[in-house]
């Protein structure tokens, strides 16, 4: 995106330009970690999702910088970040571009632990909305529970799962779902997420791994076959395919960052002077598959 | 929670699954309810519920049996079933991934579903259970798209599209792949494979068509044409056209060339707001049926040729063959042309006069005087055309229905020079006007009757912004439209000018009056600007008064002129290279045509039915019909194509079948519509497009006074008009924003009346809520529209989201709610000029501006955004209701008595909903109406000072985000918006 007005009024998007950060999203983050100190004594992270990468580099200063790990230390520590769109390089961190929905790309990440558990699994993923609600849910739950997948075959117990969330229609149902393997799930919402957007996140603390069920992944399993068995649940297939409603439970929820941080809904007024500065995208942008479609149109080979 | 409390009545939202069936029957699902339609006769056959949550995405039939799918559910009926069957919904299944297609096997046996991991499903027909899944090994990634062809009962293709470009067609029985297809960018939204298994055609984020050989895998060709993303495709007229639907609202045709290349052919602007998504095409009707986010149903016909056929071109060699002597001169072109009942009457710039008729052309004569110029009149019906040269002489021609000249004259205007030359016609009076391009000679106008016997000739002073562009003849009165957007109403019996207007519109020429109804008092007038404005006018016969009461801007290029016709405006205008036709009050197009855009001669004639579009083109004339619909041009007239975001009802009880009601939308535009509250079917009578940014909030002020909010600080009053049948509605007063910043979003307004010291009802008291946190007030006079400011103010830094106005024992209290969950409560009694006597507020000589001081009370009620609140009255307590984004519902109290405020929430509970609470409305009997994100509508009771929940029920309405009611005799009936609208009543 590039810069429009909105951007450069919002204040979140000026002050990640200030602090070097490559998205807004990094105070979401930030909040977030205020809020359930996410951070202590972690490690080994994933981060699922991540382009353009502030969230790796929130991750890249906490483990590196914040908490002066020096050469001498046993394990050091390490930041997997994954998304299907390139990403620049960060200290400290390897990135993976792969989308996360394919059985092989998780099979990948494992690798590069090397059987080691991670501490923390995030996923910051959305998906292209198409506007039909449902399917849009869907395949917002789709990256959840692939970011899930994974999460069962490397967190250690105890260690912590985030990802983002849409508050529609069925989200209960993912909550009840991961109440099976967390000691305790929330719908937090940082205060630099608008207030007019369903954006929130899951916080999933206390991993609980099933004792009579072991996660494998196999490149002929989907993501409904993988977490068969697995007693979360999710409705599997019968021969009689009756219909049945799932469970469903409400999470917690909780608004994160405290009141006097910005507010992401208000227009602040910015002297004018100020304004003026230019600020270039903190994202790049990367061409849309539809780049071809505009120019024809703009050389008006298309019409009406 | 005993018996239902909550009922629906009728549901309209975004259609997904179209299907023809039988010779005349259109299967729609409209979110869970099935609609079956008799298209031949848009009548309903049956409305019925298919599934308790899921809607219906696809539609599948073998013979009578159908098999209709969406998201985790199916549901495989019989017709009988369908038609006879109470509680149809018991019978739904489901399995556990997403359902991206099914289709009967070749012998109905059984049915394939597909999901969206790659696997097909094989479910027995008869027994309704699962026998099978088959898949390709490793290639259970997850689809966007797919369809399954089933050629015969061994070949059994699925064509699935993948999320990363790829589209895989793979043979379900050999569960082996057969070709990947790579080419595509993005995500494939749709791939199809055509009957015999010749072609595939898919379709991606890319927003191209490919067209593949299956048989080779080879990519034949990519065809362009839409600027959004495409959604559905199918295959018709036995593999030699494709058609589509898109986000960008239009369905296209393209055709497979003998070269096997795919081009585009006829475009179809069919819905409004954002996206079509259910398609289907009748191969044996040659009929298409689209399904759109707007709820809306279209039928057009897709017979190729058929356009072809309704338009002939001929070159002046065509026109003049028939008369073998005639020889054509250099230069000479068609210079008029009118069409009469029998045919064609068409003059060059020779004067060479042409009829055509009976598909032949046939040399009237040639006419010296219209060498190099001449202006063409007619009156179509009366079969009259005139003919007016540069010089002053004009040729009136009348013919017989055949075609034969059964009177002529010849009229000569004294003036030094014509440039111009209109016709019309009042009740059996005819009207030609002359006008001269010098300025001190009148505009001539004379009244003549079918055989041309001259009963008056009226001379007219010309407006100062002369060059008229058209006029028209009511009664006593003349009115013509002129260059610069101006009027002149002149009295038909004396000349004299009676009124003048500058500027109906920014700039540009006015492009057509017409009178539309008239009365011994007043006459209607609807007057359309090439702007692509247009305005009513009610104008008084005896003061000479013009009243604005509509006007709209249509944003559709320029506008050129309109019809009114069984009280609906259709417009018709020039957009780039096209001609249109639009059926403005019901918002859809009629016709189009590629002329090359506006600059040629041309002409539209509408009788009988249809419309007859004449142009010129690079020296041709082409005659373009377009013949009654056979079918009505929609099946389901829908409401907005995108989120509704506030909804408001005119409290009028004693119009339960015709409720009035307004709804603002995420597209900028506002529907004024009307609600049956028995039946639940709507009718749209405008849709307005002021607003240039989302809305924000609607709301009747009063039955006649509307006000709406959006973004870029806009906000504006609107007046509705009812004299005539149709309501109309006009932006009667606006706010200026404040220029420093634009970006302002105007969340909420809240008013209280105002009266005169005799108790009469004289202005109202406005307050504004900024999304920087501020609040502002007016008084506004309705009289004058003027806006006076009486109080501004200002919360802390952050996004107000709500104010409500209350008056509490002669003091007036002003509450807000904010993104930080805080309610609080300010006491502007002293602080505003305007005085409070008996709890109503009261004019006063003198208006100030004040700022209001800090607030009395203040309480945190929600963790962050109080999405929505209402408040309630009892005695000395004021009772807010309110829903957060913290998914919780409270009802808190600000009690006042004499020491002060004493603020205390009474109930509250945190999950309420599991997601944000978007609106809510308190009705009588302590209850409490709550709309929320995860499409739950739920009604609770504070009767004993605790929340409890009363009855809920699940609504197919995504991103519900708004909701109106209102009681009427003995019923509350509720509208509930989002993507969509449902309409509720709500039981005692
Ligand atoms: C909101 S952005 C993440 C921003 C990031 N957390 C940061 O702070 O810079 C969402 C990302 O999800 C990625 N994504 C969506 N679907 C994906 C998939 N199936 N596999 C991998 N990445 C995906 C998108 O490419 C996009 O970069």
């Amino acid at each position: 995106m590039g810069k429009s007005s909105k951007d450069k009024r919002d204040l979140y998007y000026r002050k990640a330009k200030e602090e070097g950060w490559r998205a807004r999203s990094a105070f979401k983050l930030l909040q977030l970690n205020d809020q359930f100190q996410l951070f202590k004594g972690v490690r080994r992270v994933v981060d699922l999702c991540a382009a353009p990468g502030s969230w790796s580099q929130v991750l890249s200063r906490e483990l590196f910088e914040k908490n002066q790990y020096t050469a001498n230390d046993e394990i050091p520590p390490k930041i997997v970040a994954v998304d299907l769109q390139p990403m620049a390089p960060i200290d400290g961190v390897t990135t993976l571009q792969a989308d996360i929905t394919h059985p092989k790309t998780l099979s990948k990440i494992l690798e590069i632990f090397g059987g080691e558990p991670a501490d923390f699994v995030c996923s910051d993923g959305a998906p292209d909305v198409t506007g039909l609600h449902d399917l849009d849910e869907y395949i917002q739950a789709q990256l959840i529970l692939a970011a899930l997948q994974l999460t069962t075959c490397l967190l250690r117990p105890g260690g912590t799962f985030v990802a983002k969330i849409f508050r529609g229609r069925d989200i209960d149902l993912m909550y009840s779902q991961l109440g099976y393997l967390f000691e305790k799930v929330i719908c937090a919402k940082p205060r630099s997420s608008r207030g007019t957007s369903l954006e929130a996140f899951i916080v999933c603390l206390g991993y609980k791994p099933s004792s009579h069920w072991k996660p494998t992944l196999d490149p002929n399993v989907s993501t409904e076959d993988f977490f068969k068995g697995a007693n979360i649940g999710r409705y599997e297939l019968k021969d009689d395919l009756t219909y049945e409603e799932e469970k469903r439970n409400v999470a917690p929820f909780i608004a994160c960052g405290d009141l006097s941080s910005y507010d992401s809904d208000a227009t602040y007024t910015i002297e004018s002077n100020v304004d003026r500065i230019s600020l270039d995208p903190v994202q790049s942008p990367t061409a849309p598959p539809y780049k071809k479609a505009i120019e024809k149109k703009r050389n008006g080979e298309i019409k009406r | 929670m005993s018996q239902d409390t909550l009922v629906p009545i009728e549901h309209h939202g975004p259609s997904i699954a179209v299907k023809f069936w039988d010779d005349d029957l259109l299967f729609v699902g409209h979110g869970p309810i099935l609609k079956i339609y008799n298209y031949k006769t848009s009548e309903i056959v049956k409305t019925i519920r298919i599934f308790k949550k899921n809607k219906i995405h696809g539609i599948a039939f073998d013979r009578d049996t159908f098999l209709f799918y969406g998201a985790r559910s199916f549901n495989m009926l019989s017709f009988d079933q369908i038609m006879e069957q109470q509680n149809i919904v018991d019978n739904e299944q489901m399995i556990n991934d997403w359902i991206i297609t099914a289709e009967f096997s070749a012998n109905g046996l059984e049915a394939f579903i597909l999901t969206a991991h790659n696997v097909i499903l094989s479910i027995d027909s008869y027994s309704q259970t699962l026998q099978w899944e088959k898949s390709v090994y490793g290639e259970k990634s997850i689809l966007y798209s797919g369809s399954i062809r089933v050629v015969s009962k061994q070949d059994v293709y699925i064509n699935a599209g993948t999320v990363m470009g790829g589209v895989v067609i793979w043979n379900l029985y050999k569960e082996e792949i057969v070709h990947t297809l790579l080419g595509h960018e993005g995500s494939i939204f749709n791939v199809q494979m055509s009957p015999s298994a010749k072609y595939i055609v898919s379709c991606s984020d890319d927003r191209s068509i490919k067209l593949w050989d299956h048989k080779t895998g080879d990519l034949l060709s990519t065809a362009w044409g839409h600027t959004a993303r495409i959604w559905n495709l199918k295959f018709y007229d036995d593999e030699k056209s494709v058609i589509s639907v898109s986000e960008d609202l239009t369905s296209r045709t393209w055709n497979i060339t003998e070269n096997q290349e795919l081009l585009p052919y006829e475009t179809y602007q069919l819905h409004s707001g954002r996206h079509i998504w259910g398609l289907d095409v009748s191969d044996k009707v040659k009929l298409a049926a689209t399904g759109g986010n707007d709820g809306r149903i279209r039928l057009f016909s897709v017979k190729t040729g058929e356009t072809e056929s309704y338009r002939k071109t001929f070159t002046l060699e065509d026109i003049t063959n028939s008369a073998p002597d005639y020889i054509i001169k250099k230069n000479e072109i068609v210079k008029g042309f009118w069409k009469l009942k029998f045919g064609l009457v068409i003059i060059t710039s020779e004067g060479g006069i042409f009829i055509y008729k009976d598909q032949k052309w046939e040399l009237l004569r040639i006419e010296n005087k219209f060498n190099n110029f001449s202006l063409t009149n007619g009156f179509t019906d009366d079969n009259i055309i005139i003919f007016t040269n540069t010089k002053g002489d004009s040729l009136f021609l009348k013919f017989d229905e055949e075609g034969k000249i059964i009177n002529e004259k010849w009229i000569n205007t004294e003036v030094t020079k014509i440039v111009n030359a209109l016709s019309t016609k009042d009740g059996s009076n005819f009207y030609l006007m002359i006008e001269s391009p010098n300025k001190n000679e009148k505009l001539v106008v004379y009244e003549f009757d079918q055989n041309f016997e001259i009963s008056r000739t009226v001379f007219l002073e010309k407006g100062p912004t002369f060059v008229t562009t058209c006029f028209e003849v009511n009664g006593d009165f003349i009115f013509a439209g002129f260059r610069l957007s101006s009027l002149g109403i002149y009295s038909l019996s004396t000349g004299e000018e009676t009124k003048f207007i500058k500027k109906l519109s920014i700039s540009d020429t006015v492009t057509s009056i017409k009178s539309i109804k008239s009365d011994d008092k007043k006459t209607l007038l609807i007057i359309s600007n090439r702007d692509g404005y247009y305005v009513y006018i009610k104008f008084d016969k005896a003061t000479s008064e013009c009243e604005f009461i509509h006007s709209n801007n249509t944003r559709r290029g320029f506008l050129e002129g309109s019809y009114n016709i069984n009280d609906e405006l259709i417009l018709f205008g020039f957009k780039s290279s096209f001609f249109y036709i639009y059926n403005e009050s019901r918002d859809y197009e009629i016709a189009y045509e590629n002329c090359g855009g506006a600059h040629r001669q041309w002409k539209l004639f509408y009788s009988n039915e249809s419309y007859e579009f004449v142009y010129t083109r690079s020296g041709s004339l082409t005659i373009r019909e377009i013949p009654k619909a056979k079918f009505d041009y929609y099946l389901s007239e829908g409401t907005h194509g995108r989120e509704i975001r506030d909804i408001s009802i005119r409290n009028d009880s004693s119009k339960i079948d015709d409720l009035l009601y307004i709804t603002g939308a995420e597209d900028t535009t506002l529907k004024l519509s009307s609600l049956n509250s028995t039946n639940g079917q709507i009718k749209n009578h405008w849709t307005l497009r002021k607003h240039t940014s989302g809305l924000q909030k609607v709301k009747f002020l009063r039955n006649d006074l509307i006000a709406s909010s959006s973004a870029r600080e806009e906000f504006f009053i609107w007046k509705i008009d009812e004299s005539f049948n149709t309501p109309f509605i006009i932006p009667y007063a606006s706010l200026n924003p404040s220029s420093d910043n634009p970006d302002l979003r105007i969340m909420d307004f809240d008013h209280l009346e105002v009266y005169d010291e005799s108790g009469k009802l004289q202005g109202l008291f406005l307050v504004n809520v900024y999304s920087d946190s501020s609040i502002k007030g007016w008084y506004f006079d309705p009289e004058t529209g003027n806006f006076t400011q009486l109080i501004n103010g200002f919360y802390k830094t952050c996004c107000l989201f709500d104010v409500k106005l209350n008056i509490v024992d002669n003091n007036v209290y002003l509450l807000t709610g904010a993104t930080d969950g805080y309610l609080t409560l300010w006491d502007i009694t002293n602080e505003f000029s305007l005085k409070v006597q008996n709890n109503k507020l009261q004019m006063v000589t003198e208006l100030k501006s004040n700022k209001i001081s800090s607030p009395i009370s203040t309480i945190c009620v929600h963790q962050n955004g109080i999405k929505s609140f209402e408040t309630q009255l009892n005695n000395n307590e004021i009772l807010v209701a309110t829903g957060g984004d913290d998914n919780a519902l409270a009802i808190t109290s600000f009690k006042i008595n004499n020491s002060g405020v004493e603020a205390k929430i009474y109930s509250k509970i945190e999950d309420a909903a599991s997601s944000t609470i978007t609106s809510l409305n308190i009705l009588p009997n302590d209850r409490v109406l709550v709309a929320s994100v995860d499409q739950i509508f739920r009604i609770w009771s504070f009767k004993t000072g605790e929340l409890k929940l009363i009855d809920s029920k699940s609504t197919t309405i995504a991103d519900t985000g708004s909701l109106d009611s209102i009681s009427l005799e003995g019923k509350d009936i509720a509208l509930v918006g989002g993507v969509g609208l449902s309409a509720w009543e709500i039981k005692n």
